[in-house]
């Protein structure tokens, strides 16, 4: 078995807007392994969300993938017809989204919405799906007779618990969680964290953590990716990331967060994230980078291997 | 000195009932949203309300500027009573006292000018005319660092990024040079990299004005960086006051410890997680006693029974709670 379940190689995802064409992925290539909570970290407007949409094909009717590959497991992802997508998505990829009330059916029940998801995948009894679905809640922590409840009725929680076991009900071998986090409390998040850490381990899967928040990609992915401006900027282990960016746009987000438990003056990344119907020109980051010299004003650096494991799209690593 | 004094302050709302409830005529139901909290606040300090949605710290903010009426307990603002004032007594005191608002989309006026939103408030009370309402206003956006402030005196809300808006909001809560500032959730619909710039915003005027600013937050991380004194409140009371790090390094109220196990953060620390069990209770019907007892690992009999009260533990810190954590250190 190969060591890398999804490969992106130089994705452009774009969107055709009345203003212009936003380029909100604009090559981006990048590498998960099995087994693997990769952070997918940026502010709004980074392109962060959009890769994770591209992924599994759902970006909305403005969105194009203009170009590159989507590899899952040895099958580009990009070739496939949309019935066979179909297939994919649910049983390959779970996918978990930030606000759980808009992505569950709200007429009906939640037991029904996972033995739907069930049966357009496997062939089985209807009983049988039932059985699996009061299974999948209770591997999420909540009691089987939730089967029978509407959305409406549960908390923003056990709303987002669902949503996990519809994404993990077919064992996928990758989940994408978009901000699955970020509408709940932090007692919960904790929770929702650690079930989806647990659930990793069970199934072996790997998981995309879509999220704005570096401090939460830090405790619980493996690896970090930074994208700024529809490029991504920086790969690398976790803890390297966090001890040591190196990206001047990585060390300023990293400088400009509180934390509890640290002592810290902050610092702001000046300006403000560019328009991505005209962006800066050579690296997008340059108007705010407080290192940038002429060559990054004229050229967009290429990304350079530190390591094995270590990635940076900055000239002052060339 | 004490710029404001809350005692037993309580705000309950009522459920809207359906008609078939009307009709069955079932006993009148509230939420207990503020439900008897006290504190006190000095001055030029930073008092931060945290908690979790729904805990009351929106509406114990709103209370305080007196956008809702408080249905019992008092407000003593600098000495005065201000807790049933009416409009007519309000009227100085909105000057002293300003409110930010979290969303910067819905807190301006989208028909009007930048500038004529930051100079409003100076013609509302009659303190300047037209001319140096203007004046001030390009003064004021200068301050906040919109500039070229006369550019950014004829834009539209709809034409700044949510930072710039934000911006925008503390100008025009601050050009009334007031004494107290309640500001709720200023930075948690701003992008992580302009978050650090409004806070500092805010500190600077601090320092200008000699502010207080009752600072009500969902992020401890947030709270830890800005204040003085943390609050923590669950359900609609204050389970715990403390001096910020004495709050962070020695939490004394399970509550307040599990809250903290939960933050993420970039300090690779051994974590002693305290887990509650369950979820929030309903704010209709809060549990009897301590609030936290059906969630919290170390209840007993006690704190099912009795409320337990608000109490001095040195170190200027209080704790609500029957079995404070004093022996186990975090």
């Amino acid at each position: 078995m190969r060591k890398t379940l999804l490969a992106i190689e130089n994705l452009k995802v774009y969107y055709h807007t009345g203003r212009g064409v936003v380029r909100a992925v604009d090559d981006v290539s990048l590498a998960i392994n099995r087994r693997e909570i990769v952070g997918l970290v940026g502010e709004s407007g980074s392109g962060k969300s959009t890769l994770g949409y591209a992924i599994v094909r759902l970006l909305p009717p403005q969105g194009k993938i203009v170009s590159g590959k989507i590899v899952l497991d040895g099958k580009n992802l990009l070739k496939l017809s949309l019935s066979e997508m179909r297939k994919v998505r649910g049983k390959e990829i779970g996918m978990v989204f930030q606000d759980p009330l808009t992505s569950l059916d709200p007429l009906q029940k939640v037991g029904d919405q996972i033995v739907e998801t069930i049966l357009e995948h496997v062939n089985i009894s209807k009983k049988e799906a039932y059985d699996m679905a009061a299974k999948a809640l209770m591997e999420v922590g909540l009691p089987p007779d939730r089967l029978d409840s509407y959305p409406h009725q549960l908390s923003g929680g056990q709303r987002q618990r669902v949503m996990i076991a519809l994404a993990t009900v077919l064992k996928p071998k990758l989940i994408i969680a978009d901000e699955p986090t970020t509408a709940l409390d932090v007692i919960v998040q904790d929770r929702i964290m650690e079930l989806l850490a647990s659930l990793k381990e069970e199934l072996n899967t790997s998981i995309i953590l879509i999220t704005h928040d570096i401090s939460l990609a830090a405790e619980r992915a493996d690896k970090i990716a930074v994208m700024y401006a529809g490029h991504l900027y920086e790969y690398a282990p976790s803890d390297e990331i966090i001890s040591k960016p190196l990206h001047p746009y990585t060390q300023g987000l990293i400088q400009s967060i509180p934390d509890v438990f640290a002592r810290k003056e902050i610092k702001e990344i000046k300006g403000n994230p560019p328009d991505l119907v005209n962006p800066p020109s050579g690296c997008r980051f340059h108007p705010r980078c407080p290192y940038a010299i002429e060559k990054c004003m004229r050229k967009e650096p290429a990304m350079i291997r530190i390591n094995e494991n270590r990635y940076v799209k900055c000239w002052l690593y060339a | 000195m004490i710029e404001l004094e809350i005692i037993d302050l309580k705000k309950y709302f009522p459920v809207q009932k359906s008609f078939l409830e009307r009709l069955l005529a079932r006993e009148k139901q509230f939420i207990k949203a503020v439900d008897g909290i006290s504190f006190k606040m000095f001055s030029r300090q930073v008092f931060s309300l945290v908690g979790e949605s729904g805990c009351g710290k929106t509406t114990t903010g709103r209370l305080i500027v007196r956008l809702e009426k408080p249905d019992a307990g008092k407000i003593v603002f600098e000495g005065s009573d201000i807790t049933f004032a009416d409009e007519k007594q309000l009227r100085p005191l909105r000057r002293k006292i300003q409110i930010i608002f979290q969303d910067p989309y819905a807190s301006l006026n989208p028909r009007m000018r930048i500038g004529e939103i930051i100079a409003e408030p100076l013609i509302v009370h009659s303190i300047a005319d037209k001319k140096e309402a203007k004046e001030e206003a390009l003064k004021m956006l200068e301050n906040v660092g919109l500039t070229p402030p006369h550019m950014f005196y004829r834009l539209f809300p709809h034409q700044l990024s949510g930072g710039q808006r934000q911006r925008v909001a503390i100008a025009r809560a601050m050009i009334l040079k007031p004494k107290f500032i309640v500001a709720d959730e200023p930075v948690s619909m701003i992008d992580v990299s302009l978050r650090a710039a409004i806070l500092k915003l805010l500190m600077k005027f601090k320092t200008l004005y000699n502010l207080s600013i009752l600072f009500i937050t969902h992020d401890l991380a947030v709270a830890r960086l800005i204040s003085d004194t943390i609050a923590v409140m669950y359900l609609g009371k204050i389970v715990e006051i403390a001096p910020t790090e004495e709050l962070i390094d020695n939490p004394l109220h399970p509550y307040t410890k599990a809250l903290l196990s939960s933050v993420p953060s970039l300090i690779r620390r051994k974590r002693e997680k305290l887990v509650l069990k369950g979820e929030i209770a309903n704010p209709i019907n809060p549990p009897s006693g301590c609030r936290l007892h059906p969630r919290c690992p170390y209840a007993e009999s006690i704190c099912s029974r009795e409320e337990p009260k608000l109490i001095f533990y040195g170190n200027n810190h209080y704790v609500a709670c029957h079995f404070p954590l004093v022996n186990r250190r975090y």
